[in-house]
């Protein structure tokens, strides 16, 4: 073991128990065992209860000074890592090392008690970080300084905006001298001068020979601070290397909906076809009876494809089948591989689909695809609509995706690596009177006199 | 490199922990937070109540003045030569202080969850901060009887010296079964509605509205176990001089408690590590 390294995890697991998941074993004994054991779960024996690995087998080594960067989708065990780390839930089996104080963000403003007053929440949060009384004295002005709450101070902390409050939880934190902080998405919350303060402030931590482990699905933030990455996925490192690397990758691929061990497949070479029956909904667990059973998609020929062109139609062919008829829609949401939620099509209103039958094949027609060269999430979902508001009830995260390419779409190249999300044409003309012929043939420099 | 590592801290994270191990040098080094937490709850109690601290006593008064006015009044309970206000009151206070002080232990990791989930500190501090409040208000009921005893002629004496030894003993016999129970209680939600039903029983089996003498003496072995039984009676001594015949199974109270408190520390802390997980 190098002498530097400050934090080391070795086979690091924790699974939950999650009945109903349908992991177990078959239960076994004599046939009144069995009867007993279905009615009283606590006989059952260890291998026949559901069990949920979150997270299974981590190894990394990080030196003083370095940024991981975590990534993955969401339900592949990020938070669950950092919470593990931080001493908040106890591993199932390894081990980890850390040398020196640990901080933890894990969601902002933790610990804080909203009628209490910012400065007694800033030394209850420091007390809960281990910090003595004089330290947080010493250091405290800094922290008003830098969460810009000035006068707010000795205001409860409920009567504070939500930027105000964010400010305060961050710098807290941030500040008070932890040798190995613990970050979970902090940076996609808050206003972008404070994304841009956060940012800066990472790195100086980080330059100041301290130690960074950083949740974030904005792989801009990823790769302009971590040193490293890992990329979790279903509760396995699947790739690490340089912060640059994992996150092009991550970008370009995409993570089979099957049961075997996961590994990326690039877009093209995917089947166009997916089968979801097996996909979980992960965290945002909307999948509360599953409908949606296969999403295909098909170009303009009637080709299935996973390649499209801007400008081209683009068909989503949705295989669903319900026990009752309790959905009365569809819909797909476009989103770029980082979640973010682009835009969202429901089968409803005059060119929709009506009402749904129990089981059937819909389609959804794109007859012009907006989007800019690019891949794209796909989240198709089912629903019953109340009082004007959609209620999915079975929404699959990260159906499929696309892989889209612009080419002559605009009437001219991409010009720039950033065009945001969205092609739009456009028409141009001059709304000033070009100069008279005389004047512009004067007007060259080097013509013939 | 001017490097301090030998000095840092160092954590390790591990699946197994040994059943002895409580870390009680992690809660030490975090004794200003346990401060903090007992203030917090004092604080954040009363915060937006017109009436502020009042409630610390309006609510033990409101009870008072039932029990006088239906057992003093109408039933007529015989307390010999003390009158039955002081008589009822003190008994109340060491009763209440337990009875609040249980249900605040036995919650604590459950209602503190939004903390336990997210931050990382020795979780031993909770039963201690939740159950601070009780002890607060139990001192400003101390300080209203003894204004109310002189009114009716009961002065304070020397015997007043055993009052803060009485109240952390009961309280250490709430926070006893808040260490055991606290963890179950997050598992099984039926944990606190039974203390509740217990803890009601116990007011009407506890000689509270009524002095022991009117418990059939062959009871009386059996009865006296009971170690809310010893800190009324010990209460009613020191604020009104009634006389306590400290019996062996007094003795037995005192172990006990002091067993539960100690073996509650361990079981408490086999228990908190898995609460997050179960919550």
């Amino acid at each position: 073991m190098s002498s530097s390294a400050v934090v080391r995890v070795e086979g690091l697991s924790k699974r939950y128990l999650v009945p109903g998941s349908g992991t177990a074993e078959p239960l076994s004994g004599s046939p009144a065992m069995i009867w007993l054991k279905q009615r009283v779960p606590a006989l059952r024996r260890d291998r026949e209860k559901d069990w949920f690995w979150a997270l299974s087998d981590i190894d990394f080594v990080l030196e003083r000074g370095e940024v991981l960067g975590i990534i993955g989708r969401n339900g592949a065990g990020k938070s669950t890592l950092l919470k593990l780390l931080s001493g908040i839930v106890a591993p199932t089996s390894g081990r980890a090392w850390l040398t020196g104080r640990v901080g933890s963000l894990l969601e902002i403003g933790t610990g804080f008690h909203p009628d209490l007053s910012g400065r007694d929440n800033v030394m209850l949060a420091a007390a809960l970080l281990g910090v003595s009384r004089a330290q947080v004295l010493r250091q405290f002005d800094e922290i008003i300084d830098y969460a810009g709450i000035g006068t707010f101070v000795d205001v409860p902390v409920k009567r504070y905006s939500s930027g105000m409050y964010m400010r305060l939880a961050y710098s807290v934190t941030a500040l008070l001298r932890s040798d190995i902080l613990l970050l979970d998405e902090v940076l996609a919350v808050g206003d972008a001068e404070f994304q841009k303060k956060t940012k800066r402030n990472v790195d100086s931590i980080a330059h100041d020979g301290r130690t960074v482990l950083f949740v974030s699905h904005s792989m801009a933030s990823i790769k302009g601070l971590c040193t490293r990455c890992i990329w979790l996925d279903r509760g396995r490192i699947i790739r690490q290397g340089s912060a640059e690397e994992i996150t092009d990758l991550y970008l370009q691929t995409l993570v089979k909906h099957t049961d075997e061990p996961a590994g990326p497949v690039d877009i093209p070479h995917a089947p166009p076809r997916v089968d979801v029956t097996r996909h979980h909904g992960y965290y945002t667990v909307v999948r509360q009876q599953p409908v949606i059973s296969w999403v295909e998609t098909v170009n303009s020929d009637g080709t299935p494809t996973r390649l499209f062109r801007t400008g081209q139609p683009l068909r989503i062919r949705i295989g669903f089948s319900q026990r009752r008829k309790r959905c009365d829609y569809l819909a797909v949401a476009f989103h770029t591989m980082d979640d973010r939620r682009l835009t969202m099509v429901f089968s409803l209103g005059g060119g929709g689909l009506g009402s749904l039958p129990v089981e059937g094949v819909a389609e959804c027609l794109i007859p012009e695809l907006r989007l800019v060269s690019g891949d794209y999430a796909l989240i198709v979902e089912a629903g019953a609509t109340a009082d004007g508001v959609a209620e999915p009830i079975d929404s699959v995260s990260d159906a499929t995706q696309v892989r889209v390419s612009l080419d002559d779409y605009l009437g001219y190249p991409g010009l720039t690596r950033n065009q945001g999300y969205i092609a739009q044409r456009s028409r141009w003309s001059h709304k000033m009177d070009p100069p008279p012929e005389a004047e512009r043939a004067t007007a060259v420099p080097f013509g013939p006199a | 490199m001017p490097d301090a590592t030998p000095t840092l801290p160092r954590k390790i994270i591990q699946a197994e922990r040994p059943w002895w191990r409580l870390d009680l040098a992690d809660a030490w080094a975090h004794r200003e937070l346990l401060w903090l937490l007992m203030w917090r709850n004092v604080t954040s109690r009363y915060a937006q109540m017109a009436l502020g601290m009042v409630w610390a006593i309006l609510e033990p008064l409101a009870l008072l003045l039932t029990l006088v006015l239906v057992f003093g009044f109408f039933v007529r309970v015989d307390t010999g030569n003390i009158p039955y206000p002081v008589f009822v009151f003190a008994a109340q206070i060491p009763w209440l202080l337990f009875a609040k002080a249980t249900m605040n232990a036995v919650g604590c990791l459950q209602e503190h969850m939004a903390l336990v989930s997210k931050v990382s500190f020795p979780r031993l501090l909770l039963p201690f901060a939740s159950v601070f409040r009780d002890l607060f208000d139990s001192v400003i009921l101390v300080l209203i009887l003894i204004v109310v005893g002189m009114f009716y002629g009961y002065f304070p004496t020397w015997r007043l010296i055993v009052v803060p030894a009485l109240l952390l003993s009961v309280t250490m016999l709430a926070i006893a079964i808040g260490l055991w129970l606290a963890g179950p209680a997050v598992r099984m939600r039926d944990v606190r509605p039974i203390m509740l039903i217990i803890l009601q029983m116990g007011f009407y089996f506890s000689p509270i509205l009524f002095p022991p003498s009117l418990v059939p003496p062959r009871f009386l072995p059996i009865y006296t176990m009971n170690p809310m039984y010893w800190a009324i009676e010990i209460s009613r001594w020191a604020f009104l001089g009634r006389p306590v015949d400290l019996s062996p199974s007094f003795v037995m109270a005192l172990v006990v408690v002091v067993i539960a408190f100690v073996s509650g520390l361990f079981v408490y802390a086999a228990n908190e590590r898995a609460a997050v997980d179960v919550q």
